[in-house]
């Protein structure tokens, strides 16, 4: 959709035309449905996620300001969203396995060393996906998103510091060590995805 | 530059987020580096199988769904603005309902009682050695009559319910798949200015294209408003058009607060016809302005009041139909063989019929030989009870000789 299509669209859609507004979240849907399906890896829960961002999107449309992406706007509530999703499960409690895997992937390499072969070889499809679903449940939340956004939904660095309001170094460093933790999970969970990797 | 940072650095290098300076040290590093070397072919594994899972198809109508709740949504809006009487609706309604089912339970017990003394009934015939197929004829009667009664009673509420003063609103989404995209939403135009209605929103789009194949497939939205009197005949002229996918229907009965609405009409009428009077007579300046203040008051919620029922009169004399259509590719439509689910479909019915037939013919027959075979088990018991006795005796005295 162009540029000035959508901002025509949000116009009319400030204005309280529903129409224009259908129109306007119809090529965003998929996008926050995968985001929502990536944080809880379960479709009932996507799709409330995704109905509350849109109705939000709807409640808060007049306060969004037209200098700024709409693009970037959506995506920051649908994050926003989830992680209130995420905090009211948990209670408030957040924890980091940070350091427990650290340690335990040291001694992994050094108990593997070998060569490399692609784990497509070994894994069917189906299979993988699980297990990396399964491996990506397990990184917090800050590592999660930022993954998700970066590796999933191929944003840039930049567009994820501005849905995530935070600075370029941050994302960065989120990005690398969220990969480096989901590589050790999946080590440490499904070492045969990597068993020929580390032989 | 230590191992630790190179490990992180790996990571921004495959995205090419690393200056040139970075970026040299780490490709001379990883030479040298064997853990490195392996974390690198580790990170390439790991990043490779995130970018190998496809995106999730998004689920079937959740657009409609998000679309359904912003339009509920502005219109719970406007109900909240209204006055508080409509909140005691709403609890009435759940009120109503609860009153409603006590009378069904109710009734339902009365039938059992009524039930039961026919019964008691046939048993003093029994004793009274009447024939018993008579009997059984008589309650069977009087089980219909109950019945009959019942249908009739719900005939009246049908009545009661199809009296033009009820105020219903009605909705109704149908999702079809077609293949000719452009004659079904051409006939559905014609459909619809033939039966006097018309369109209140229409939208098309590509929604897949192969360019290769010159291919491309469209989906429309549109939203149409029918008499409601031809509400039934429109949609199933449109559902022959293509394939259901799918349908909905919704009924808002409005009655109440029409009714509602058309009394604070009528009482703000009145005030205003009094405030008139008053004013003719008043004298004072201060006092006329105070009137005339309180006359615009009354006259812009008469105004609100009338705007809503005139927009109500609107929706209900015109029902609601959204129509989703996808042009899919025709092997797509005959992919499955239409009558194949039709036949098991009608299989599985009958054959349920069947059971439940066989059944409920099963427990009448229990229910009309009730004494016989109470009698009858207790006999069998007791027979059973006197052969393992006699057994018993004959085995005993077996075993003394």
């Amino acid at each position: 959709m162009s540029n000035s299509l959508e901002t025509v669209l949000i116009k009319k859609a400030k204005q309280g035309n529903k129409t224009a507004f259908s129109k306007l979240i119809l090529q965003y849907e998929s996008n926050v449905y995968n985001i929502a399906y990536r944080m809880f890896y379960n479709e009932a829960d996507a799709k409330d996620i995704v109905q509350e961002v849109f109705l939000r999107i709807f409640q808060k449309l007049h306060q969004f300001q037209d200098n700024a992406a709409f693009s970037t706007w959506l995506y920051r509530i649908t994050v926003n969203i989830c992680i209130d999703e995420i905090r009211k499960r948990k209670g408030k409690e957040t924890y980091s396995i940070d350091e427990t895997y650290k340690t335990e992937d040291d001694e992994m390499i050094r108990q593997y060393p070998g060569d490399s072969k692609s784990p497509e070889e070994i894994y069917l499809q189906k299979e993988r996906i699980e297990a990396l679903y399964k491996a990506i449940q397990a990184l917090s939340e800050e590592y999660k998103l930022a993954i998700i956004l970066r590796d999933f939904q191929n944003f840039s660095y930049q567009e994820i510091a501005d849905i995530l309001s935070c600075s370029l170094g941050t994302v960065k460093s989120r990005i690398a060590r969220g990969r480096i933790q989901l590589k050790n999970i999946l080590l440490k969970e499904q070492r045969e995805l990597f068993n020929k990797t580390v032989v | 530059m230590t191992c630790e940072q190179i490990k992180e650095n790996i990571s921004l290098y495959m995205d090419n987020a690393l200056d040139n300076k970075e970026k040299k040290e780490l490709e001379q590093h990883i030479h040298t580096c064997n853990s490195c070397k392996l974390e690198f072919t580790q990170m390439l594994d790991t990043i490779d199988l995130l970018h190998s899972i496809p995106p999730e198809e998004l689920p079937f109508n959740l657009h409609e769904e998000i679309m359904k709740k912003v339009y509920d949504m502005s219109s719970e809006h406007k109900i909240q603005s209204v006055s508080k009487k409509d909140k005691f609706f709403r609890l009435l309604k759940p009120m109503v309902a609860v009153f409603l089912v006590l009378i069904v339970v109710g009734f339902g017990v009365l039938g059992i009682f009524t039930l039961i003394p026919t019964k008691s009934i046939t048993e003093e015939m029994e004793k009274n050695s009447a024939p018993q197929e008579m009997i059984v004829r008589d309650t069977a009667n009087e089980n219909s009559d109950f019945y009959r009664e019942k249908m009739e009673s719900s005939t009246d509420f049908a009545e009661i319910e199809n009296l033009p003063e009820q105020k219903i609103i009605k909705t109704a989404s149908l999702f079809l798949e077609v293949e000719d995209f452009d004659l079904v939403y051409q006939k559905i135009k014609q459909m619809v200015e033939k039966n006097k209605g018309y369109i209140v929103n229409a939208e098309s789009y590509i929604y897949y294209s192969d360019d290769e194949k010159k291919e491309y497939l469209k989906e429309g939205h549109l939203t149409i408003r029918v008499p409601r009197e031809v509400y039934g005949t429109a949609q199933q002229q449109i559902i022959e058009l293509g394939k259901l996918k799918h349908q909905s229907e919704n009924s808002d009965d409005i009655t109440d607060q029409y009714m509602d609405t058309e009394g604070k009409i009528r009482m703000l009428k009145v005030q205003e016809e009094r405030l008139l009077v008053i004013m003719e007579n008043a004298t004072k300046v201060e006092e006329l302005i105070q009137l005339e203040q309180r006359l615009n008051e009354v006259r812009t919620d008469l105004e609100i009041l009338k705007g809503r029922i005139q927009n109500w009169d609107k929706l209900v004399a015109f029902s609601t139909i959204e129509v989703k259509i996808r042009q899919v590719k025709k092997a797509m439509i005959h992919a499955i063989a239409p009558n194949f689910s039709i036949k098991i479909k009608e299989g599985l019915i009958t054959s349920i019929n069947r059971a439940q037939s066989s059944m409920e013919i099963f427990f009448i027959n229990i229910a009309r030989n009730f004494i016989q075979i109470i009698f009858g088990l207790v006999c069998i018991i007791i027979g059973i009870w006197v052969i393992k006795f006699l057994y018993k005796k004959i085995k005993f005295k077996f075993n003394k000789i």
